[in-house]
């Protein structure tokens, strides 16, 4: 009620001035001198500067409120001055900030219409916050979602994964799968330190299987020193390894130092890992393994079996991420993909899904046929899967897809 | 510690020896506030003062408590009082210093004020000549220009007041020699007046006699509401007068008011209240209108308002072109 008598007033008062302008304009109302005469320059300076006693003041005001040319007078002065005073409380910071602060806010508040809008706007605010917060999270898991590029991640996956950016190989099964250690290195990783260890596994490995006789003995001195900053550098990238990590000076760790100085560019260590993973892969083959899909279970069996020694070592530079240290556990510096709660791996510019085993019956869509939208039609976490990678082997609902 | 503050604040008895008192003692402390006293004494500045004090205080509360006479002589601008009064005593250095440090306060007001930069640059002049007339003439005393000013504003302040006043007395003698020719504002007020009719004409679902009432409901509104105001107090009326006739913004009438923005829009709005009340209170007692009518015929006058609005508002500006015009 009081905001429209407030409406109300103004709109009366609007007009009434308006009428009066118009009138006074006419000549009617000119030279309307107030009860005290008007105000000399003197008295309208000190009254625009606000120097007066108030007793003073209220006596001109009463001749202002009157008198519209002293009026428009005063105001003007009163403009400039305020103006010039402006200028000074700018030298002035502090104060005016102070000064200005407390009715700065009353002013925020005065207006009977802001003092409700403002709650309103924060609370409108607020839940639109809420809302896109809670909407993004449901919509997160159909969004393909770039892991971090060092995880721990089972190596009883099936299909040897990482061929990656070394694609231009030739893949073979068991190449593959000796890759399944040398790949990882050789890929440019993105983690120096996590690049330092996995060279470690390389020198190791082969002379694990060719020269190890040779290379188990030279290095053995124990260096505490590079020790630590081994597995400091590892324990940076994988906290969790941290307690597994017993302070063992190994062999293997100063191999690991060697491995890395003796490899200047990636392009030597390239040509070197393509040389390990031959013998490597000819060792496997010696060692009878079969079925390329169980391989790499049974490649990192065998490492294991390699003697203690060995799998000592491996669970030094390998299973330490895991904390397990486990044989089985490899680690991978890997682009991988979360979609729809599915973790999918690139191999061979494919999206492997980690659910899927080669057990599984592979069924064959091609996007744009019937069945592929039969299909997708009624799943859309499959259908955000197929939207989103490439060529993809998805695991949905206990069968195999490949989508491409 | 209260006691001598309630003896202090003890009224002086209409002792203008005490007055006179406390006067030369405010000199004295005015002359060591000053950075350039332009080696001027005590009795040269105590009449201005006392003048000052009798002016702005003594006239409105002769038994003004020391304290406060103190307070008003402490807050005189010591070096624009010292520098006017060696100028009024034929001082050639602060004359040129008044010149120097003021010329260009001058000239920025008489710009502001004028039409253009010849009319600027005469009234620039011609406040110059009548500060200087004073000193041609050689004797302190007299009253020229400067001697108004009391040294209770700045001196700065002062000279734009005087070139804005000087404004004003040209633009009056002006108009009253332009004043002759006056048909074409009666033309204008005649064609407002038809404005207004049209506009009703214009209003459809008003019959001619709903239509009549109505405005006549309107006039006794209009009537109620310039006694209204006019019976408000000073201060409200001035800022009704600023804000509504003057078209200032609330932080710009509340500058002259001396007052925050925020204050002056709550007193606005309470304004707003005791306007309603009084024109609610006026059409009641004088023209028998009920509560209940005067409630509707108030907003009945204001919703019309709303949609005359726009002819009310572009009515003057035809106006200004007209006479803009002529």
């Amino acid at each position: 009620m009081k905001a429209t008598n407030d409406k109300e007033m103004e709109l009366l008062l609007g007009r009434h001035a308006q009428r009066i302008k118009t009138t006074s304009a006419a000549g009617a109302a000119r030279a309307n001198e107030g009860p005290h005469g008007h105000l000399d320059a003197d008295e309208m300076n000190a009254f625009a500067e606000n120097a007066l006693p108030e007793s003073a003041r209220t006596r001109y005001v009463s001749h202002l409120a009157d008198c519209d040319s002293c009026r428009k007078l005063a105001a003007e002065l009163t403009m400039t001055t305020s103006a010039a005073a402006r200028l000074t409380h700018v030298t002035n910071p502090e104060r005016s900030f102070l000064s200005s602060l407390g009715p700065a806010i009353t002013a925020f508040f005065s207006f009977p219409a802001i003092r409700y809008v403002v709650p309103a706007l924060a609370v409108v605010v607020l839940v639109t916050v809420a809302f896109v917060a809670l909407r993004h999270r449901e919509q997160r898991e159909f969004v393909a979602q770039n892991e971090p590029a060092s995880t721990a991640k089972p190596a009883d996956v099936p299909t040897a994964p990482f061929q990656g950016s070394s694609a231009n190989r030739t893949a073979t099964p068991l190449q593959r799968e000796s890759g399944q250690e040398t790949s990882a290195k050789v890929n440019p990783a993105k983690d120096a330190a996590a690049e330092k260890v996995q060279s470690a596994d390389i020198k190791q490995n082969t002379s694990g299987y060719a020269g190890a006789a040779n290379a188990q003995q030279p290095g053995f001195a124990p260096e505490p020193n590079a020790a630590t900053n081994e597995r400091d550098e590892k324990s940076r990238n994988v906290p969790a390894a941290v307690p597994a990590a017993k302070p063992e000076p190994s062999n293997s760790i100063k191999l690991a130092d060697k491995a890395s100085a003796d490899e200047p560019a990636p392009a030597a260590r390239d040509t070197l890992a393509a040389q390990k993973e031959e013998q490597f892969s000819k060792r496997n083959r010696d060692a009878g393994l079969a079925a390329p899909p169980k391989s790499g279970i049974v490649a990192s069996e065998v490492k294991s079996k390699g003697g203690p020694r060995r799998a000592r070592e491996q669970s030094e530079s390998e299973g330490r991420s895991s904390g397990t240290a486990q044989a089985r556990t490899s680690e991978v510096s890997q682009e991988t993909r979360k979609v729809s709660g599915h973790t999918f791996y690139l191999q061979n510019r494919t999206w492997v899904d980690a659910a899927y085993t080669s057990s599984l019956k592979l069924t064959t869509l091609t996007r744009g046929s019937d069945k592929y939208r039969s299909i997708v039609n009624d799943e859309p976490g499959l259908r955000a899967i197929a939207e989103q990678l490439g060529d993809v082997v998805v695991v949905w609902n206990g069968k195999a897809y490949r989508i491409h | 510690m209260s006691k001598p503050a309630v003896l202090k604040r003890t009224p002086l008895t209409d002792n203008s020896e005490q007055v006179e008192k406390l006067t030369v003692e405010g000199a004295k402390r005015l002359l060591e506030r000053a950075t350039d006293s332009r080696s001027l004494d005590t009795s040269a500045l105590s009449g201005r003062l006392r003048s000052a004090l009798e002016k702005y205080l003594l006239k409105d509360n002769p038994r003004a408590p020391a304290e406060s006479v103190n307070k008003f002589l402490d807050a005189v601008h010591a070096d624009d009082l010292c520098l006017k009064v060696a100028c009024e005593r034929g001082d050639e250095g602060a004359w040129s210093d008044l010149v120097e440090g003021h010329g260009s306060t001058v000239r920025s007001a008489a710009r502001s004020a004028s039409s253009n930069e010849d009319a600027a640059e005469d009234l620039a002049q011609s406040i110059w000549a009548e500060l200087h007339g004073l000193k041609a003439r050689d004797d302190g005393s007299a009253a020229g220009k400067l001697a108004y000013y009391s040294g209770v504003g700045s001196l700065g302040g002062w000279l734009r007041a005087v070139v804005g006043q000087l404004a004003i007395d040209q633009h009056r003698k002006q108009a009253r020699f332009v004043q002759t020719e006056e048909e074409p504002e009666m033309d204008r007020l005649s064609r407002s007046s038809h404005q207004s009719e049209q506009v009703f004409a214009a209003n459809p679902g008003l019959n001619p006699e709903e239509s009549l009432a109505s405005e006549r409901a309107g006039a006794h509104v209009e009537q109620a509401l310039t006694r209204a105001i006019a019976e408000l107090a000073a201060e409200d009326r001035l800022l009704v007068k600023l804000y509504y006739f003057d078209g200032l913004r609330l932080r710009e009438a509340g500058a002259v008011l001396g007052v925050h923005e925020a204050t002056a829009s709550r007193r606005l709005s309470r304004v707003h209240t005791d306007l309603r009340q009084h024109v609610a209170t006026i059409l009641m007692n004088e023209h028998g209108w009920t509560r209940s009518e005067t409630d509707r015929s108030l907003a009945e006058v204001t919703s019309h308002l709303e949609v005359d609005l726009e002819p009310l508002v572009t009515a003057p500006a035809l106006d200004a072109n007209s006479t803009g015009a002529s």
